[in-house]
């Protein structure tokens, strides 16, 4: 068991082999892995020594996939088939996709049966968001593979921090499309922090802005010998440096007058407002050369100050969300000792500048904007993944918005606000209000609005078979539980019958389990035979983690905290486990390892208490009684 | 797990109302650096998610400390002490006058001339108010017999001012420029 872990740093007693780990950046525009090898943290190249992977999907008619720059250069061919920017997309209903994201060239359509989750109609049949994300995930994968040599144990994928429960599990579901270990979702700015700070060893209080392709994220976050303590996070999930093309776009339709605005039309003067404003970056003006499909022609500049002007309400849109975040820290100004610039988007001029007036200080730029989150995911992937047992480094990160449930009216009672550190637990009590009421009906919502409408619904269960008392005498306890990830779990309990009903909360516009294993198996990666193969791996894993951990935790203290009985029981189950392990059957292997856990469990109750006093000890209550 | 294990005991700290803040911070993280889930990202499910509990009571528990006004209540419940938060009952009355003076001025916030300003005046009454009714706890705390239900009350004062507090920052956030 790995309290061994926890025991004393440096003495771990696992074999020091490299345990290959990556990072992920999966951006709304490009993404990226990273690893560490050697002590060196470094983001992969393709075959032709590129890092960036554009976030881009291409389905053909034959079913087969193209990702990346391939399936960017045929965009404006075909455009319905060719989808872009997916990210937004992740863990939204088709109400929100149509607000949110401009002018879309998808055809979107949703089922009554299963989820609510739109799916984009493509030629290759049609595709969930999390299907989309799954191929650049999977793209990355082979990626890491083919240069690391090797299977992957697992990967840090990193979210922007302002994502919701539904964004989140979508992410995490197109991992295992994707036939990804997901050690932990991780949040970009916290990501950043880590690359960051790790790089200049800094301590004090810092702030991460991050404006991406599609979505803003700012955290403050405190840094204290490694531990990196999120005390704030904000920003906006629909505002990016998409939207300063779209401005361009807009301000091209008013002065080139392109006619009918096909889908090929927008697409062509997207393009050229995205070259504009990487352009403006360096120069002072850029000069249009717009020759579109339609026949229409137009020669004309865009100064950077008319540049500047037009993106200033995006760029003011993102400093609110900054004033919340040091508020909400409790923090001014200027305590900031430093402000980090992530994400394509900050190379533009007027956000520096911005960003630079609002703190009062020069904002720090030195870190490759782009890759700066996949490195401090593919730090914290290493660790995670054991091959720096010495590391003193922790995450402490929040949950961005908050976590409540409907009550009367149409009312959010909040069970967990936003900036709360993770992982949490918290029990609110409810009861009927009829005679004799034998359900409830329970819904969870996450925002910040008082008004369930104005939440995001993340879910809706019931609570069957409470016994008939009159009104107000049933005593209901739901309790939310937040996972280092900030995914939800919800279970419901009546207490004076002990009734009760626990859900995983999958989000109204998420996949089933039953949606993602049938995906999982028509992906021609994982046929039958693979699938078993990859349980039985799975599960022998599992066993030789088991088995190493509890070998371990034996030699150092079975003799002081276990008389001989206990001693046996536990050695009983271990043996058998080893037995099954060398077998091939999958589930033989795994409820073995359940026994272990169960005849084991009281010990492991009674090393973590142990290990509160360690962790405690010298510090004696008296001492602090004057 | 002794899950009832008080959270000034798990912290080893003094059972009363003040509380030193580094000393609580520290421990804190290393509480956290033996428990946090990501210490245990490869071990067994079971022990993942006892880790995830822990860790849970450790972030509740900081929460609740680090705050004076959640310690106090908090201190009211170990103590068998109910709030009683649905019955507004007697208040004394000029403090209700104040309340209500101090929601309007709050209120007609956006139609004077310098709101920033007028919130300034209005985060400086509610600031000495709560350093007021901590200095009043605090006393009452370190009494012989310690009068609960004084403590109440105060209570119930500081949590008003600190939904106040609350709404005031919400409007800073509106009226502030860079």
């Amino acid at each position: 068991m790995a309290l061994l872990q926890i025991s004393e740093p440096g003495q771990s007693t696992a074999p020091h082999q490299h345990r290959l780990a990556v990072g992920i950046d999966l951006g709304t525009t490009n993404s990226l892995v990273a690893t560490v090898r050697s002590g060196q943290t470094e983001t992969l190249p393709d075959e032709h020594g590129k890092h960036l992977l554009p976030s881009v999907v291409r389905y053909m008619p034959d079913e087969s996939v193209v990702v990346g720059y391939d399936a960017i250069s045929e965009s404006a061919r075909d455009p319905l088939n060719t989808i872009i920017s997916v990210k937004r997309f992740m863990g939204r209903g088709i109400n929100d996709i149509k607000s949110h994201a401009g002018q879309l060239p998808y055809e979107f359509v949703t089922h009554d049966t299963g989820s609510k989750m739109p799916f984009i109609k493509t030629v290759a049949g049609e595709k969930s968001p999390v299907e989309v994300s799954a191929e650049i995930l999977r793209q990355l994968r082979k990626r890491a593979e083919n240069t690391l040599g090797g299977e992957l144990v697992g990967a840090v994928i990193t979210v922007p921090a302002y994502f919701d429960d539904a964004q989140r599990q979508s992410t995490k579901d197109a991992a295992q499309l994707a036939g990804l270990n997901v050690f932990r979702l991780l949040n970009e700015p916290t990501a950043a922090a880590i690359a960051y700070g790790l790089d200049t060893g800094s301590e004090g209080d810092i702030v991460v802005f991050d404006l991406g392709g599609g979505t803003f994220d700012v955290s403050v976050l405190r840094l204290n010998k490694g531990v990196f303590e999120v005390l704030a996070t904000g920003g906006d999930t629909a505002l990016g440096g998409d939207d300063f093309d779209l401005a361009i776009v807009d301000w091209l339709i008013q002065n080139v007058h392109p006619g009918e605005l096909s889908r090929e039309i927008i697409r062509e003067l997207s393009h050229a407002a995205r070259q504009a404003k990487e352009a403006l970056t360096d120069q002072m003006s850029y000069e249009f050369d717009l020759q579109l499909s339609n026949g229409v022609t137009w020669n004309n500049s865009l100064s950077r100050e008319k540049f500047n002007e037009l993106i200033e309400p995006l760029v003011q849109k993102a400093l609110r969300p900054c004033r919340q975040a040091l508020r909400d820290a409790g923090i001014a100004k200027d305590e900031v000792l430093q402000v980090v610039m992530v994400g394509g988007s900050t190379r533009v001029p007027l956000v520096r500048q911005r960003v630079g007036e609002f703190f009062e200080k020069e904002p720090l730029v030195d870190i490759d904007p782009d890759r700066v989150v996949a490195i401090g995911a593919a730090i914290q992937a290493d660790i995670l993944a054991g091959n720096k047992p010495d590391s003193d480094m922790l995450l402490l990160d929040i949950i961005p918005l908050s976590l409540g449930l409907e009550t009367m009216g149409g009312l959010v009672e909040k069970i967990i606000p936003r900036n709360t550190t993770i992982p949490i637990a918290r029990a609110q009590e409810f009861t009927t209000y009829k005679d004799g009421q034998t359900a409830m009906a329970i819904h969870v919502v996450q925002g910040e609005r008082e008004v369930v409408d104005d939440c995001r619904s993340l879910a809706r269960f019931e609570l069957r078979g409470i016994p008939p008392m009159v009104a107000g005498a049933a005593r209901i306890q739901v309790i939310f539980q937040v996972d280092a990830d900030g995914l939800l779990n919800v279970t419901a309990r009546e207490k004076n019958s002990g009734v009760s009903s626990r859900i995983e909360v999958k989000p109204s516009y998420g996949l089933s389990d039953a949606e993602i294993e049938s995906m999982l198996k028509s992906s021609f990666e994982f046929a039958e035979d693979d699938m078993q193969q990859r349980k039985l791996r799975e599960q022998q894993v599992e066993a030789d983690r088991e088995i190493l951990a509890l070998e371990a935790a034996l030699s150092e203290d079975a003799e002081s905290i276990l008389n001989a009985e206990e001693l046996a029981t536990i050695k009983e189950a271990l043996d058998t486990l080893k037995l099954v392990r060398q077998g091939d059957d999958a589930e033989k292997i795994k409820s073995s390892i359940e026994n272990v856990e169960h005849v084991c469990a009281f010990y492991v109750e009674r090393r973590m208490n142990r290990n509160i006093e360690k962790a405690m000890s010298g510090h004696k209550v008296e001492d602090f009684e004057k | 797990m002794e899950q009832q294990k008080n959270f000034f005991t798990l912290f080893g700290l003094p059972q009363q109302f003040d509380v030193n803040l580094s000393e609580l911070t520290e421990r804190y993280r290393a509480l956290q650096k033996q428990f946090h889930p990501d210490k245990f990202a490869n071990a067994s499910a079971s022990e993942r998610t006892l880790s995830v509990q822990q860790a849970s009571l450790v972030n509740d528990a900081y929460t609740v400390l680090k705050s004076p006004l959640l310690r106090v209540k908090y201190l009211l419940e170990i103590n068998g002490v109910s709030l009683d938060e649905e019955s507004n009952s007697i208040m004394d009355p000029d403090f209700l006058m104040q309340q209500m003076e101090m929601r309007e001025t709050l209120e007609s916030v956006a139609t004077t001339s310098d709101p920033l300003g007028a919130l300034d005046e209005i985060a400086d009454k509610v600031d000495k108010q709560n350093n007021q009714i901590k200095k009043d706890i605090r006393s009452l705390f370190l009494e012989e017999n310690i009068c609960y239900e004084k403590i109440v009350e105060d209570v119930r004062k500081w949590q008003f001012f600190s939904r106040l507090q609350t709404q005031i920052d919400e409007l800073y956030i509106r009226y502030e420029k860079n």
